[in-house]
C-alpha cells in the first residue's frame, strides 16, 4: 500500500525524494527541533534521560545500517562503543588531544576496527556471523580488562570545548545535541541514495546484487565500518559523559540492548533507532524506580526482582515480533496512515 | 541472417566451454558466438544446461575449461560484479528482485554501477549526490515508462502480481543500460496477454536499441518468432545451431525433445518440453 495524503502533489523528482515530503512532515519536524531545544527547561533535572538517549541513539543508528538496512547481524556493537570509548581516552588524557579531535578520532577508530570485524561476512551468514562477532565482543572485553585498567575503570576528563569546560547535563546536552541530529541525518541520507540502495540490494539477496554490479564485500566491510563508526562516536560521548570507562560499560548485555532498541525501535526505519533507544532508557528507568517498590508491597517478588529487566526485555521482544515486527516506528507510520485518511477510512 | 555471414562485430564468444559438478557434466565443449544486434535463443529438454551457460557468462559458475570473451575482452575469470559493470544485464527463471523494496527502488539499484557519489557525499546528499541521484531517477523513470508499469513505482515488489514483478526485472536490468542482455526464461507462468506485452518490449530492445540478447525460453512458438538464431542443448552439448526455421526440422532437435518416432516440432503453439 502506498497511501499519498490528498492535496500535496509532488512536482519534480527531488521533491519525491525529500526526507521530509510534505508540509506536515516539515512542520512536525521542525517542532520536534524546537522541543529539543527547549528540552532542558522542559525536563529539568529529568535532563540525565534524554542525555542516555542521545548517547545510544547514536550508537543504534549503527546498528540499524547494518542490521536493518544491510542485513548482517553483529553482538559485538558494545565492543566497537568500547573501542571509541578507549580511543577517546588515550587521546585525551596521554595524549592531550581537544575533545572536538578526539571524537571524530574515536569514529575514525572504530570504522577501522569495524572493517577489519566485517570481512568475514563474506564467507559466514545469519547466525555463524552473529557468533563470530560475539567472539570480537569478547575479545575486547578480555584485552581491556588485561591491557588498560582492569574491570577498575579508566577516568576520562570532561570535554572541553575552546575555552569552556563542559559540565553538567545542560551543557552537555548541548554538546551531544549537534551530534545527535548530524548522525540522524547523515544516516537517512545514505540511506535515500547510492549507499542505502546498495547495502539494501545486498540484504534482500546478495546473489542478485551482484549481477548488478554491486560488490559484496566492499558492501557488507563498509555496513560494519559505519555501524562501527557510528558506535565509536557514541563510545565517546559515553566517556566523556559518563567520566569513567571500564570493560563493564561495554558487555555483552549492552551489546543486546543495542539489538533490543532497534527491534523494539523498528529495524527498517529511520526513526527506529531513536525510539527505541528511547523505549529501552525510559523502561530501565522506569523498572529502576518501580522494581523496589513492588518488593516492598510484596516481599517474595525480591528473588525475581534482580533480572526483571531482561524479562521485561525479553517479554517486549517476543510480544512486537508476534504482532508488530515493524516496531514503534511501524505503529508510528500506521498511526500517521490512520490521521491521512481520517475522517474518511476508505 | 544466417550464420554463414562472416563474424562482423562479436559481442560474446564462448569457446569450448566444459562445466562439470561433481562428475555431472552440465556443459561439454559448448562453443558460440553472439553478433551485435543479434537475439540468440537457446533451448533444449529441462537439465540440458541453459541457465548453467548464463551463469557461466555472468560468473556465478566457474567452468573448469574454456574461455568466454566479452567484445574482445577475456572475462572468464573476472567475478560477476565486475562482468556487470562491463555490461552485462540479466534476468533470472525464479525472479530475483528485492522484495523489501518498492519497483522504484529495485529499478533504480541497475543504476548503481553508474553513480559515482560516495559515502561522505552520500550522506551529506545536497549538491553533487543529489543532483547525480536526480539525473539517474529521470533515467529510471523512462525505463518505468517504456514497461507501462508507472502505477505500480510506489508498491513493494513482494506485492505486485507476478506478471509485474517480471517486468520490473526486466527493468532493473535494463536500467544498467547493459551492452548484452541474458533473458532466463521471462515469459515463464505468464498468461498470453503478458507474453505478448513482453515479447514487444523484447523486439523493440533489439530493433531501436540493437541491444544483442540471449534468450532462454520453454515457449516456442515465442522463440521460433523472435529469434535470429537459435542454438538447441543437450545433455549440455550443442547439438544443433541455426535459423529458426532450420532448427525446427532438425533430426537431432525433434529427437532430443520427442524421442526415435517422431518427426514434428515446434510450429504454431507449444512444441513439447514445456516447463511448468
Amino acid at each position: 500500500m502506498s497511501v499519498r495524503p490528498a492535496g500535496d502533489f509532488k512536482t519534480s523528482y527531488a521533491r519525491d525524494m525529500a526526507l521530509l515530503d510534505i508540509r506536515f512532515h516539515r512542520a512536525g519536524f521542525g517542532l520536534l527541533l524546537l522541543v529539543l531545544g527547549l528540552a532542558p527547561l522542559l525536563l529539568g533535572r529529568y535532563l540525565f534521560l534524554l542525555n542516555a538517549i542521545g548517547i545510544f541513539a547514536v550508537g543504534a543508528i549503527g546498528v540499524s545500517l547494518l542490521t536493518g538496512f544491510a542485513g548482517q547481524i553483529s553482538l559485538g556493537h558494545a565492543a566497537f562503543m568500547a573501542v571509541g570509548a578507549y580511543t577517546s581516552w588515550l587521546a585525551t588524557t596521554r595524549f592531550g588531544l581537544p575533545f572536538l579531535v578526539a571524537l571524530p578520532l574515536s569514529g575514525v577508530a572504530a570504522f577501522v576496527v569495524g572493517a577489519v570485524v566485517g570481512l568475514p561476512s563474506l564467507r559466514i551468514k545469519g547466525l555463524y556471523l552473529a557468533i563470530a562477532t560475539l567472539a570480537f565482543q569478547f575479545i575486547t572485553e578480555y584485552v581491556i580488562i588485561h591491557t588498560v585498567g582492569g574491570s577498575g575503570g579508566n577516568v576520562v576528563p570532561a570535554p572541553r570545548v575552546g575555552g569552556l569546560q563542559i559540565r553538567g547535563e545542560t551543557q552537555f546536552y548541548f554538546l551531544l545535541l549537534p551530534v545527535w541530529l548530524i548522525g540522524g541525518i547523515f544516516a537517512a541520507n545514505l540511506i535515500r541514495g547510492r549507499v542505502g540502495l546498495a547495502l539494501m540490494a545486498v540484504r534482500d539477496r546478495d546473489y542478485a546484487a551482484q549481477v548488478l554490479g554491486i560488490n559484496l564485500l566492499y558492501y557488507k566491510v563498509l555496513a560494519f565500518a559505519l555501524a562501527a563508526f557510528y558506535a565509536g562516536i557514541a563510545g565517546s560521548l559515553f566517556a566523556h559523559y559518563n567520566r569513567v570507562i571500564s570493560s563493564e560499560h561495554f558487555s555483552i548485555i549492552t551489546s543486546i540492548d543495542y539489538i533490543a532498541m532497534i527491534v523494539i525501535g523498528g529495524l527498517t526505519s529511520l526513526w527506529g533507532p531513536h525510539l527505541g533507544a528511547a523505549f529501552v532508557i525510559l523502561l530501565s528507568q522506569v523498572l529502576k524506580i518501580v522494581t523496589p517498590a513492588v518488593v516492598a508491597l510484596v516481599p517474595a517478588f525480591g528473588k525475581a526482582a534482580t533480572s526483571v529487566r531482561e524479562i521485561a526485555f525479553g517479554a517486549m521482544l517476543i510480544g512486537l515480533l508476534i504482532w508488530e515486527p515493524g516496531g514503534l516506528a511501524m505503529l508510528l507510520r500506521k498511526f500517521k496512515r490512520y490521521l491521512d485518511l481520517w475522517p474518511f477510512t476508505y | 541472417m544466417g550464420p554463414e555471414l562472416p563474424l562482423v562485430d562479436t559481442v560474446l564468444t564462448v569457446e569450448r566451454l566444459t562445466l562439470s559438478f561433481a562428475g555431472l557434466v552440465a556443459i561439454d565443449g559448448l562453443s558460440f558466438s553472439l553478433r551485435a544486434g543479434e537475439l540468440l535463443g537457446i533451448i533444449g529438454p529441462n537439465g540440458a544446461g541453459k541457465t548453467s551457460v548464463l551463469n557461466c557468462i555472468n560468473g556465478f559458475y566457474h567452468p573448469q575449461s574454456g574461455r568466454i570473451h566479452l567484445g574482445g575482452r577475456e572475462i572468464t575469470h573476472q567475478p560477476p560484479h565486475v562482468r556487470a559493470r562491463l555490461g552485462i544485464g540479466r534476468t533470472f527463471q525464479n525472479i530475483a528482485l528485492y522484495p523489501a523494496m518498492s519497483a522504484l527502488a529495485n529499478i533504480m539499484s541497475g543504476r548503481l554501477i553508474h553513480m559515482r557519489s560516495g559515502v561522505l557525499a552520500g550522506g551529506l546528499y545536497w549538491g553533487p549526490a543529489e543532483r547525480e541521484f536526480l539525473r539517474h531517477r529521470a533515467r529510471v523513470e523512462e525505463i518505468i515508462d517504456f514497461l507501462e508499469i508507472e502505477a505500480h513505482r510506489n508498491h513493494r515488489v513482494a506485492e505486485l502480481p507476478y506478471g509485474i514483478q517480471k517486468k520490473v526485472e526486466l527493468g532493473r536490468a535494463l536500467a544498467m543500460a547493459p551492452g548484452l542482455l541474458l533473458l532466463d526464461e521471462p515469459m515463464a507462468g505468464m498468461s498470453a496477454e503478458e507474453k505478448a506485452d513482453m515479447a514487444r518490449y523484447i523486439l523493440e530492445l533489439r530493433e531501436v536499441r540493437g541491444l544483442p540478447m540471449i534468450l532462454i525460453e520453454h515457449d516456442m512458438g515465442v522463440i521460433m518468432d523472435l529469434c535470429d538464431r537459435l542454438i538447441c542443448m543437450d545433455y549440455g552439448k550443442k547439438i544443433a545451431e541455426g535459423p529458426p526455421q532450420e532448427i525446427q526440422h532438425h533430426a537431432d532437435v525433434i529427437r532430443a525433445y520427442l524421442g526415435e518416432d517422431h518427426a514434428v516440432v515446434g510450429g504454431g503453439g507449444r512444441g513439447g518440453g514445456e516447463e511448468a
